[in-house]
């Protein structure tokens, strides 16, 4: 009888805390929600994807296809945007280019992510780590961006996953700090220790316990860094040394305008306005992000 | 002040030894043979194993790093094997007009985030408010090639108000001359900075805004002007001094890009180029140069605080 | 000599939140003589530093957030109808305030002496030099040794004592008539308390200088004030001077704020008195009279209707049903 009480008992506490969770989320929500700036933000970032996605459907003769005859035609004339200096229609670039572009920053801001958190959560757990892997991280931040991922992109040649190969490589120890810094103010609190004395494993400690309550500031970062990536990468192809032609990426195409810039100016504003409309969007969804979860987690 | 100096300066050796290994290393990656660049497609393998042996690049990479390691503590940078100077003269001169670009950059960020920054805090809420930050946002999404695009696209091929690329020595053309080839990626660089500049003066003065001393200050009956330029200033001045500090190394990494737009002689035109000559030993060079001009500005930064804020004392 | 300096008329002062106006003063009047000092006292909440900050005229103004009724008369001059930049000037130079923490109200990045010259800058026309010999001349008034040194020093050089003592340096540079004083011992140590309560005695005798103190420390009003205003929720409920309150508290609150006071000479009591319930929301002000709800003595009515402030002695007004006008307590 006492028995069936006591799991009765039970049962419902793990309700409770159910509940509790799906409250807090609920309160995430409604504040972000509210965030004007978070909610356009992510408007944006979904029109982007969306038309991005239908690409193959809004220009299914693909971002190659050449229209020999209407080299750098100016907007009209059945080109929307124009052609660039082979004939390839503009908008079609410019849709596939915007979808290569979103890919790389989403894999680079993925694998920052993971990579950051496991090396920030193990720089915060074990001290010997600690001091090698955070000044190999030092060492890498040291470095401006752009600079390091030049010298990464001429070690390991030119093609789009070397592109989110090195970028990764470069924002990875900024994810992790941040980890590593929350990790460590959650490692002050007194149940962290509890756990040790009560013989929880580390990797337990580190995942169910440490994790997920950094998660909230880790994610923010991870959304600026998003946002770095789409810029980095855009100087790269820019530059020449990203994403390789003739596949599109928003910086390449602006990198074929450089020198047409005098009479084509179809082929600086339309690609030029879509890197803005990302980034800022990215930047806007961050804010608001940060905004949102921060009264949370105080 | 000279014992702290030198505690700070022996910890940046760490993280300069770590920089330069990560460089170094890097830089060794890259395929592609130097001797065989050198001495061209002619060369026969004999001519290229001999120049790779007399350039050290037979040694092991470890090896190879000590002794450029050993060679940059006694002041040796190396040489190009493409520009025939002195290391130091190349740097020298290629730094000079990214300097420059930098400091008119810096400028022109300054002049136009501080008021900015503190009109929307002043106003904080309303129309202008709301107006600047926009704006903000607006040039902390813009890369700065995009900008300098579409700024020569206006003023050069539009109007033809400004020249759209080259650079001209101040020895040569005065500061006059110089500047007006200066002025189109300045203000590039320049506007996207000002982004960042403005958002962290407001969210600064915001933050300090809501101390007693500003109270006291309004008790006493100094004018809401002064309260700002003085008071509110003056506290808000340290995360503001730490961002410009950044944005300063910012701002050189930006030029890489900047520089191949406008043709100016300067450290990212090097840089880029050197990276597809596999010029090994200027690549090294200048990142280890550029790594301790920013470890050097945060060192500024700190020493500066102190004479903002009297309540930090260095000297611990 | 006895003029009256400060008359405050009515004054309502309420603040535009999510939930509407709220009135955080409702309807306070009191007036001030040239040499008195004055004592405002209640739990914290009741509106004390709100009235005075709204003497000065310290809300932000531009923002329509802050809404004002009634008058406030400095010397027959109605501070309402001023400028921003009229009543920028009266700050300072006609009417100065203190702060309770004199850390956070000094500015850290400014010297002492720098603080002190901003007030001469502004409303004197005195020369830098002569600026500099005042402010080391104010330091010496307010017992700072060393002062020619000290001037130059940054206020986290001081002790908590000493930097209030450099408030009221700033306060009084101007010699203004009258000195706010928002409760200027709260946050030190009993001795300099009584060490800061004897400069304000001591500059209100020499520089016949009025003096509002707000404290809710009823022994530091037994020792210093005049006269005494007891406000609960935005309301005055008692005031009279200070023997005659003391010694003929009316209104329950006043009672139970005299209880609360730890007497060393009596019998030590089993537990300390303390009144009952704490102040509500502004939000959630009760109909009637407002302290009913932590009242023992309250009736029906109290919960109704709200009492006038009645008259029942020479200079002693209360704010309560259980009394009658010109006398009679039937509270006991």
């Amino acid at each position: 009888m006492e028995f069936a009480q006591a799991s009765a008992k039970k049962a419902s506490l793990e309700e409770v805390k159910e509940a509790m969770k799906k409250d807090e989320r609920c309160i995430i929500l409604k504040r972000f929600s509210r965030n004007k700036l978070a909610v356009y933000g992510l408007m944006i970032l979904f029109f982007l994807a969306v038309i991005a996605i239908l690409a193959p459907v809004i220009k299914p003769a693909g971002p190659y296809f050449l229209d020999v005859s209407n080299r750098l035609a100016s907007p009209g004339n059945g080109h929307l945007l124009g052609t660039d200096t082979f004939g390839r229609d503009l908008l079609a670039r410019i849709l596939y280019g915007t979808r290569i572009s979103l890919e790389i920053g989403a894999s680079v801001s993925l694998l920052s992510l993971v990579f950051g958190l496991i090396i920030g959560l193990y720089a915060s757990y074990y001290k010997f780590l600690d001091q090698i892997l955070m000044r190999i991280c030092d060492g890498i931040s040291a470095i401006p961006a752009i600079l390091l991922a030049i010298a990464f992109m001429a070690v390991l040649g030119s093609s789009t996953k070397n592109v989110i190969l090195s970028l990764s490589m470069v924002y990875i120890p900024t994810v992790a700090r941040i980890a590593r810094s929350q990790a460590l103010s959650i490692m002050e609190l007194t149940y962290i220790e509890a756990m040790r004395a009560l013989g929880a494993s580390p990797t337990r400690i580190i995942w169910r316990h440490i994790a997920p309550n950094i998660l909230s500031p880790v994610i923010v970062q991870t959304s600026f860094v998003f946002a770095k990536a789409i810029i980095t990468e855009a100087a790269l192809s820019f530059l020449g040394v990203g994403v390789p032609v003739p596949t599109p990426s928003l910086g390449n195409i602006l990198y074929e305008a450089k020198t047409v810039i005098y009479k084509a100016w179809w082929m600086v504003v339309y690609p030029g306005g879509v890197t803005a409309l990302s980034i800022l969007g990215l930047n806007m969804l961050g804010d608001g992000l940060r905004d949102a979860l921060d009264q949370h987690s105080r | 002040m000279g014992k702290y100096l030198m505690k700070r300066c022996s910890s940046l050796i760490p993280v300069l030894l770590i920089m330069s290994f990560v460089v170094f290393m890097l830089i060794h990656l890259i395929p592609g043979d130097p001797a065989k660049v050198i001495l061209g497609d002619e060369a026969t393998a004999e001519e290229v194993a001999v120049l790779h042996q007399k350039m050290g690049l037979d040694d092991p990479i470890p090896l190879q790093y000590a002794h450029w390691m050993g060679r940059i503590i006694t002041g040796n940078l190396g040489e190009s094997i493409f520009i025939k100077q002195p290391m130091g003269e190349i740097i020298k001169s290629h730094m000079i007009p990214t300097l420059q670009l930098t400091f008119y950059s810096m400028l022109f960020a300054f002049i136009v985030a501080l008021p900015l920054g503190i009109i929307a805090a002043k106003n904080r809420g309303r129309g202008s408010d709301s107006f600047i930050s926009s704006l903000a946002m607006i040039g902390i999404s813009t890369p700065s090639f995009l900008l300098s695009l579409l700024m020569i696209m206006f003023f050069a091929v539009k109007t033809g108000l400004l020249p759209s690329a080259g650079y001209k020595p101040i020895a040569q053309f005065g500061i006059e001359g110089n500047f007006r080839y200066m002025v189109l990626p300045a203000m590039a660089l320049g506007l996207v900075e000002a982004g960042l500049l403005i958002r962290m003066t407001r969210s600064s003065l915001l933050d300090v805004m809501q101390n007693d001393y500003i109270k006291m200050a309004r008790a006493k009956g100094v004018s809401e002007l002064v309260i700002i330029i003085k008071h509110a200033l003056k506290n808000a001045s340290l995360p503001i001094l730490t961002v410009m500090g950044q944005t300063v190394i910012a701002v050189i990494s930006s030029a890489t890009v900047i520089e191949t737009i406008f043709n100016i002689p300067g450290v990212g035109q090097l840089i880029v180029n050197s990276v597809t000559r596999r010029d090994y030993d200027v690549i090294q060079a200048i990142v280890l140069v550029i790594a301790v001009i920013n470890v050097l500005m945060y060192l500024l930064v700190d020493i500066l605080y102190q004479f903002i804020d009297p309540r930090i004392k260095l000297n611990r | 000599m006895n003029k009256t300096i400060l008359e405050i008329k009515q004054l309502s002062t309420s603040f535009k939140t999510d939930r509407g106006f709220l009135k955080a003063v409702d309807g306070v009047s009191f007036s001030l003589q040239e040499g008195e000092i004055l004592g405002v006292v209640g739990e914290s909440g009741c509106g004390k530093s709100v009235t005075m900050q709204s003497v000065m005229r310290l809300y932000d103004e531009s923002r329509k957030s802050v809404d004002y009724g009634g008058e406030i008369l400095l010397e027959n001059t109605n501070l309402f109808s001023l400028t921003s930049e009229k009543m920028q000037e009266i700050r300072g130079r006609d009417i100065s305030m203190i702060f309770q923490d004199a850390l956070s109200a000094l500015d850290p990045v400014f010297t002492v002496g720098n603080q002190i010259e901003e007030m001469l800058k502004i409303h004197t026309d005195l020369n830098p030099p002569e600026r500099k010999a005042k402010a080391i001349e104010l330091l010496k008034l307010v017992g700072i040794n060393s002062p020619e040194k000290r001037v130059d020093q940054y206020p986290h050089e001081f002790s908590g004592g000493m930097r209030q003592r450099i408030m009221i340096a700033i306060a009084l540079s101007c010699h203004p008539k009258l000195l706010i004083a928002d409760e200027p011992t709260t946050a030190l140590d009993v001795t300099i308390q009584a060490q800061i309560i004897d400069l304000l005695l001591e500059l209100n005798k020499k520089l016949s200088m009025s003096i509002i103190l707000i404290t809710h420390d009823m022994s530091v009003i037994a020792q210093v004030c005049h006269r005494v205003i007891v406000m609960y929720l935005g309301q005055i409920v008692e005031e009279a001077e200070v023997c005659d309150l003391f010694d003929h508290p009316t209104h329950p609150y006043t009672k139970g704020l005299i209880r609360s006071i730890p007497n060393i000479a009596n019998e030590r009591p089993e537990e300390l008195f303390v009144i009952k319930g704490t102040v509500p929301l502004l939000s959630e002000v009760p109909q009637g009279c407002r302290f009913a709800p932590r009242c023992s003595y309250a009736k029906d009515i109290c919960f109704a209707t709200m009492p006038d402030l009645k008259q029942i002695d020479k200079a002693h007004n209360v704010r309560c049903w259980l009394v009658e006008e010109g006398g009679t307590d039937h509270a006991e």
